[in-house]
């Protein structure tokens, strides 16, 4: 056991808090990314994410050949640290850089990637998935949406829901089937579609939160050419997958997160006064902010056995099964106790905003139910049910 | 970074467990637990041969010098077959409390298996955050007060005794020190009251100096913890896949499923806090930050115990259905076991204060 980082990865650390302190300017320090952004805002996003991104800072686990610094994972948790240490935005892409890059670096042509990669990394061209469906959510391979073979053309038809970024995305990573009378697994292809193709159709979706963080979009008789196609034809669930395993250094941006709000908690329990005295001082008070702080560490110490293990070329073990629960259970504790230790100003601003949107960290990316089958099932072998 | 165990703490880790599961498993315990009586002396000396109790001790005094995340294997292992021996009060906190306060002469017993030593330090009517404000009364040498919980008193040749004028080291089979079992229902752990009258003892050292031991009791007994909770969930899983029901497993229900998967969540996060706790006690080489992170470290795996194991234990119960509530299933072995975690050493109210103290 050592849980000390590697001295290249401290050295990095220099490096990358240095590179900040000259780049980041106090407008765009602290800038919201997720949710309604407006323009004025994503103009200066787009800007910090092309400095970024000529320093190579945007995708630092990418072959140098993208853009990259082909970087292992430890640097890769060291950017997250010090991006978050700094208030600084993330890269406006989450979505294409971590999902969809990927997919095309292993399946794309090389004109794919050519187009698409070095786009994606500077910000210019916004990304999004288009997976879910309404029919098709926990359920994902029972998607419905067509493309059917015209030519040199695929045409599309159908509906796809929960597309994050899709009200600012420029491409869309696209599943589809394309043999209805396969099963359902197979017959499902992968394209990349413009998104000012026409008949392509995109609504905002509002969550309950009143922000449109996600969109609806609608395929009628949308018509891309054979190029579109990422991958083998019918074979789009593979491609698919490939990109939903590639998240394994994201741990720490969630840990993270979720580490700085709690101690932004802490800190507005200690600067409000009630009756004149601290509210850090109540004995109850105290016992709960001190229950969601150890569960935030708790949750990084789970991350590291999944980032070390990464480190070290092993697989990730059972512990990266139960990551995402774990995270969901915490984030709701936290809006608990934001509600418990702030009262009726919980139901203001940052705190209210961030009390609704937990209800999302449980239900977005699987949810605890469906983790929970597939924990029980496929690490635990239980049998399914008779 | 690496968080996982040597292949040489692994190798030891499996040659304990075959031992265990061969020669001491949680049938003996079993046996030991119903009529109450002591650990036997093969077990203490296949331990003592194995090194378990030289472990902590330096090799300058016949020890082996080895750390807590060695012993952090030991204790997976030991609460997994809910053993008896006094592991955790003499090889744990004794000892550091000997390497801790330069006890050579006591070190090197210790370490050779020819004694047996406790700490006692909890006093009725004295919170455990205050600890370091003991009543027991030390004038010229002589010791007279009541301490209670003090675990495997009975089983001890030497005790550490807090007293208002320091640590003393007495020998707990002396004139004026009589100690008193009381049963809990964890049998799997014993303790008793201990009452001083004028008994002699020889100061060895300044009272607050105990906290770098007590953050190692606490870790070990977390460890042990760990191990019960790993078996529970096991138990709970064997059973599961085999018990049928409505003609199926009941281990494809998915009700009976998420329990399991809960369980295994907590097991699985538990891990990862105790395996840095164990890690941070070992880096703790007495400056100021060391010992800052290692007691972080420690408090939160205690306050982790403590909030999310006699639930486990519960659930683990509850799998088994009426089975679980028989004396005649293990699992209730298990569930004690995980109840005594909780509440020996601080519950969770008093280490979430203590964290609180720290980060607030």
């Amino acid at each position: 056991m050592d849980y000390r980082y590697p001295s290249e990865a401290e050295k990095f650390r220099l490096e990358v808090r240095h590179w900040i302190e000259k780049n980041l300017t106090e407008d765009v320090r602290g800038i919201h990314n997720r949710g309604d952004i407006d323009q004025a805002d994503l103009g200066k996003l787009k800007a910090w994410n092309k400095k970024m991104a000529e320093s190579r800072y945007v995708a630092i686990s990418w072959p140098v050949e993208f853009g990259g610094r082909n970087a292992g994972v430890m640097e890769q948790v060291v950017l997250a640290e010090e991006m978050h240490r700094a208030n600084a935005p993330a890269p406006l892409n989450p979505i294409g850089l971590n999902n969809i890059a990927p997919s095309i670096m292993a399946y794309g042509t090389p004109a794919q990637k050519e187009k698409y990669l070095k786009r994606m990394l500077s910000g210019e061209d916004i990304w999004c998935q288009g997976f879910s469906e309404p029919e098709a959510g926990s359920d994902l391979a029972s998607l419905r949406t067509r493309a059917t073979e015209e030519g040199d053309y695929f045409v599309i038809n159908g509906q796809k829901v929960w597309n994050t970024l899709g009200h600012y995305a420029d491409y869309c990573e696209l599943l589809v089937r394309t043999d209805p009378t396969a099963s359902k697994h197979h017959g499902i292809s992968c394209l990349l579609v413009d998104m000012k193709t026409p008949g392509v159709e995109v609504r905002p979706l509002k969550t309950l939160t009143g922000a449109c963080e996600f969109a609806e979009i609608f395929f009628d008789n949308v018509k891309v050419p054979e190029s579109a196609l990422l991958g083998p034809l019918h074979q789009g669930w593979m491609v698919a997958m490939n990109t939903l395993s590639n998240e394994r250094a994201g741990v720490a941006n969630i840990h993270l997160g979720l580490r700085k709000k709690i101690s932004d908690l802490i800190a507005e329990a200690k600067n409000k006064t009630v009756d004149g005295v601290s509210l850090s001082k109540d004995p109850v008070v105290r016992q709960k902010l001190a229950k969601v702080y150890l569960m935030g560490e708790m949750q990084k110490a789970l991350a590291n056995v999944t980032i070390a293990a990464a480190a070290n070329g092993k697989p990730p073990g059972a512990e990266s099964s139960i990551i995402k629960i774990t995270w969901a259970e915490i984030e709701n504790l936290l809006a608990e106790t934001s509600a418990q230790v702030l009262g009726t100003d919980a139901l203001l601003e940052r705190w209210g905003d961030n009390r609704l949107y937990t209800r999302a960290t449980s239900i977005a990316g699987g949810t605890t139910q469906v983790n929970r089958n597939i924990v029980a099932q496929r690490v635990l072998g239980l049998p399914r049910k008779g | 970074m690496d968080t996982s165990y040597s292949p040489e703490q692994e190798a030891f880790r499996d040659s304990l467990r075959r031992y265990l599961a061969e020669k001491c498993d949680q049938s003996l315990a079993r046996q030991k637990i119903t009529e109450a009586v002591p650990h036997t002396t093969e077990t203490w000396n296949a331990f003592v041969e194995m090194g378990i109790t030289a472990l902590l001790v330096p090799e300058s005094a016949g020890g082996l010098g080895m750390g807590m995340v060695d012993m952090g294997v030991v204790m997976e292992e030991l609460g997994r077959r809910v053993n008896i021996a006094p592991v955790l009060s003499s090889a744990v906190a004794a000892t550091y409390t000997a390497v801790l306060f330069k006890q050579a002469g006591l070190l090197s017993a210790l370490a050779e298996g020819s004694k047996i030593a406790t700490v006692a330090f909890e006093e009725e009517g004295l919170s455990f955050l205050n600890w370091h404000q003991p009543s027991v009364q030390a004038v010229k040498g002589k010791l007279s007060g009541k301490k209670v919980r003090v675990l495997d008193a009975l089983a001890a040749d030497m005790m550490f005794v807090t007293t208002s004028d320091g640590v003393y080291l007495v020998d707990s089979k002396g004139v004026g020190i009589r100690s008193e079992a009381v049963p809990m229902i964890d049998g799997s752990r014993r303790m008793a009251t201990v009452y001083f009258d004028q008994a002699s003892g020889e100061k060895v050292g300044e009272v607050r100096e105990l906290a770098a031991v007590i953050d190692r009791w606490i870790v070990a007994l977390c460890a042990d913890a760990v191990g019960a909770a790993e078996m529970a969930l096991y138990l709970a899983l064997q059973y599961a896949k085999e018990r049928q029901q409505f003609g199926v497993a009941i281990g494809s229900f998915q009700a009976v499923q998420h329990l399991l998967a809960e369980m295994f969540q907590q097991v699985e996060m538990a891990k990862a806090g105790l395996h840095y706790a164990l890690w941070a006690l070992d880096q703790d080489k007495g400056n100021e930050a060391e010992r800052a992170e290692a007691h972080r470290a420690a408090v939160m795996m205690k306050a982790f115990v403590c909030e999310y194991f006699p639930k486990l234990g519960a659930e683990a119960i509850q799998v088994f259905g009426g089975a679980g509530f028989t004396w005649e299933y293990d699992i209730q072995l298990y569930y004690k076991r995980l109840l005594s975690a909780e509440l020996l050493l601080g519950n969770s109210e008093t280490w979430l204060e203590e964290l609180a103290r720290i980060v607030i």
